[in-house]
């Protein structure tokens, strides 16, 4: 079954990049450029894994990921959380991501991650 | 519901205190030369520079009490000083009610004579104290008493002046580093959409070296940026 990978970034040009780079992987790719209704989201496109940006409007990814994980069937949906702040990993730590990419990245960094997120 | 208020009014008192980061914090050459000025003017041995804390007095500054740098609120005579915008006087400590039975009159610092200036903030609320002693009664006219209180606006205008360069300071940096951090979304855009011209075989050779130039340039650009933050890890100095 195709893998779905929602990928979360308010840089529209970056989440084309992202689609661009990803879908001919055979991934179903979901693209939204802001994270306040995470939860409804999921519900609506059952990802199999989440690329989220760190600075994104208006609640931010960390707290997204929060609130994300507050519903026990979400909590083990894979994130890989992305971001330009130099302290990612500690973030990244914090809210229990399954990975990081530091901005910028290249294609196969972030081809790794995504099938790192879904193994 | 008055001892809500007070509560309330040190609380803000303490918080206003905390912007200014001087509790605790070393002796500065200004403050020296306030107190030395004060001790000078008054021909006194001792002149303080005191800031009240929660359960501290912290001396920014002792003119004559050198080794000295904090004491216990109670029986600190600045606590009382703080209370009201009006200089405090005690002119004979030992006839006055209000320190006859303080440790400091009565044991062996043997302080007779007191007077403090509130340091009052742009805000409103009284966070320390200039204050001169000495170990013998001492009377000043009130003109000559005033001058006390010039001393502590001079101060105070001096500490307003390098909170608020303090708070440019920092104001500026961060304002400067998420500058830097906003550098990295263009140069992912760089990096990835080069990297994908490269890779597609459409594209002449001569485009694709090109791009492989800029997708080079995009990343010795990312090596200075996280060059320049690594230099920026480290904030502007809190103190003043």
């Amino acid at each position: 079954m195709q893998k779905c990978i929602l990928i979360y970034e308010d840089d529209l040009e970056i989440l084309q990049l992202c689609r661009t780079i990803l879908a001919p992987s055979g991934y179903r790719i979901e693209t939204l450029s802001h994270c306040d209704n995470i939860v409804a989201d999921i519900e609506q496109l059952h990802p199999d894994a989440i690329l989220m940006d760190l600075w994104i409007p208006e609640i931010g990814g960390e707290q997204a990921i929060a609130l994300l994980k507050e519903r026990v069937g979400n909590r083990d949906i894979p994130v890989i959380l992305f971001s330009a702040n130099d302290e990612i990993e500690a973030i990244s730590k914090r809210v229990q991501a399954k990975g990081f990419l530091k901005k910028p990245f290249d294609i196969a960094t972030l081809k790794e991650m995504v099938a790192f997120a879904l193994s | 519901m008055e001892d809500t208020n007070c509560l309330k009014s040190e609380i803000e008192r303490l918080d206003e205190l905390n912007a200014y980061a001087l509790l605790d914090t070393p002796r500065d050459p200004y403050f020296d030369r306030i107190t030395r000025l004060a001790a000078c003017i008054f021909e006194v041995p001792v002149s303080l520079i005191s800031f009240v804390g929660a359960d501290h007095i912290w001396f920014k500054s002792a003119f004559g009490l050198e080794h000295i740098s904090w004491t216990e609120r109670c029986p600190g005579l600045c606590s009382s000083a703080i209370l009201d915008d009006a200089l405090y006087v005690v002119e004979d400590a030992l006839s006055d009610p209000r320190t006859s039975g303080n440790p400091l009159v009565t044991g062996a610092f043997g302080l007779r004579f007191y007077a403090a200036a509130p340091l009052k903030t742009a805000k409103g609320s009284n966070i320390g104290a200039l204050s001169i002693i000495d170990r013998q009664p001492r009377k000043f006219p009130s003109s000559r008493l005033s001058i006390l209180h010039l001393l502590a606006d001079m101060l105070m205008s001096h500490i307003e002046l390098s909170r608020g360069m303090r708070e440019q300071r920092l104001s500026s940096y961060e304002a400067t580093r998420a500058m830097v951090h906003d550098l990295k979304n263009p140069l992912t855009i760089i990096t990835l959409q080069t990297e994908l011209m490269e890779l597609e075989q459409q594209v002449p050779p001569e485009i694709r070296e090109a791009c492989s130039q800029v997708n080079r340039a995009g990343k010795k650009m990312t090596g200075i940026i996280n060059a320049l933050l690594a230099l920026m890890k480290e904030r502007p100095r809190d103190n003043p």
